[in-house]
């Protein structure tokens, strides 16, 4: 846990945090826009519920 | 500005991984063997890369419906009597799958076929009154496919203007749909403007990565392998062996129902509703129907690309027809309309129309099972192997 924090604190730090996490930030909300619309079901269609003949 | 170039580099780097994720399922979606032709699954049949990338020379397109999904874990499914074989059947169909939605993605992926053979499931219970009814054509649609039959210049016109004005009239059931179809046909004639041919490329863009990483995704989860043992035997079936083993798989799964039937769909799908199913259809005709113009639409994209079918066509269990009073003269009249469509336009057909009565030949009520997939299997094994010498003299 120590070294998780000091490692936190280190990033906190240094002078491009704010850029870095601005990057993460952008670069995640774009890879979950990216994935929801690649797997999402967007038919239109409308349901209908498959019965045997 | 600082929030400006964080910007930029995201983007960059989801540039980036998009990239990777597309060429890793790119590559992935070729596979060596013939699992992929008999694996029956909704995302594949839509996906028109996916299909055309996994054609190859001993490749038969087969089209039909749910029977597809049925019977996966016995012997007698193609998947498994053909499992390792070079032959193989790019099984196209499911539930409500019918003629118009197979002259589609035919028309679609016809010019990609080297052994240019088509196998059609003819299913009675399409030709309801009705046909095709517009809920379920558009839960099927595929637009790939659709795009794919408006760009393929082998196909005439008078078949293309069919397939357009059944598609319009049956999508009217899928308004946003039916829109982008319209879009397709706009931009594909040349007669669109410069934003809506913008619209056109990103939509169909997204479109295409849509179906290749669903189906990359789906084949991981359902396990298949590009690269597992190859198929490479030539090696035939012993059809007759076959023949006995169902015979007695059948005895052994029916435990006494009338209809011949394997007991645990007699169980859920029969044995709760007989009283009710008792005489139900004694107006019952498959004679009159639009799906016969459909049929013959899906034998003039045959002609159009110089394709050979086979019309497969199935018949109903007798002993469950005649329980619930469906006519034996209506079921004759049927059987006979196929067979003049079959020998209108010179197809090939495998009529199983004498097997009613024939015991385990079904699943259930309508669909094949041990017995009835040998036979079909076999036919459609002599089919390729006579196209195959056919060629070779």
């Amino acid at each position: 846990m120590k070294v998780f924090t000091d490692f936190i604190r280190k990033i906190k730090q240094t002078k491009h945090f704010e850029f870095i996490a601005w990057t993460v930030i952008f670069f995640v909300l774009m890879m979950i826009l990216y994935l929801y619309l690649i797997h999402a079901n967007l038919s239109t269609a409308p349901k209908f519920v498959y019965t045997q003949f | 500005m600082k929030k400006l170039t964080a910007f930029l580099t995201a983007l960059v780097l989801f540039l980036v991984s998009a990239a990777g994720m597309h060429f890793y399922a790119e590559s992935r979606i070729t596979v060596n063997n013939n699992a992929f032709s008999f694996w029956a699954i909704e995302k594949k049949f839509v996906a028109r890369e996916a299909l055309t990338k996994n054609i190859n020379a001993d490749t038969v397109a087969v089209f039909g419906s749910s029977e597809f999904q049925h019977g996966r874990k016995t012997p007698y499914h193609p998947g498994n009597m053909f499992a390792g074989n070079k032959f193989n059947m790019m099984l196209i169909g499911a539930g409500y799958y019918q003629s118009l939605s197979h002259a589609l993605t035919l028309a679609s992926i016809g010019n990609d076929l080297p052994t240019k053979e088509a196998v059609l499931f003819i299913s009675p219970q399409w030709f309801r009154s009705d046909g095709v009814l517009p809920e379920p054509f558009s839960s099927r649609f595929s637009e790939t496919h659709y795009i794919g039959m408006l760009q393929n210049p082998n196909l005439s016109k008078t078949t293309k203007t069919y397939i357009i004005e059944r598609v319009k009239t049956l999508l009217k059931a899928d308004p946003p749909a039916l829109e982008r179809t319209e879009l397709y046909e706009k931009v594909l004639s040349g007669n669109a403007s410069f934003s809506e041919r913008l619209n056109y490329r990103l939509y169909t863009s997204f479109l295409k990565e849509k179906e290749l990483q669903s189906v990359a995704i789906r084949m991981a989860r359902d396990g298949i392998k590009k690269n597992a043992s190859l198929s490479s035997s030539e090696r035939e079936p012993d059809f007759q062996a076959l023949m006995d083993q169902a015979g007695k798989d059948g005895e052994k799964e029916n435990s006494g129902n009338p209809f011949f039937m394997d007991d645990s769909s007699y169980r859920l799908f029969i044995r709760p509703f007989l009283k009710a199913k008792k005489n139900q259809s004694v107006n019952g005709s498959y004679s009159t129907s639009p799906e016969y113009a459909d049929l013959e639409c899906f034998l003039h994209v045959c002609q159009d690309l110089g394709i050979r079918p086979l019309l497969v066509s199935l018949p109903v269990n007798g002993y469950w027809y005649d329980y619930t009073g469906f006519p034996k003269k209506e079921r004759q009249i049927y059987y006979e309309k196929i067979r003049q469509v079959a020998k209108k336009y010179g197809a090939e057909l495998a009529d199983f129309a004498d097997q009613e009565y024939t015991k385990y030949f079904f699943e259930d009520g309508v669909h094949i099972g041990k017995k009835g997939w040998v036979m079909i299997n076999e036919s459609i094994y002599r089919f390729y192997q006579k196209n195959k010498t056919d060629k070779t003299l």
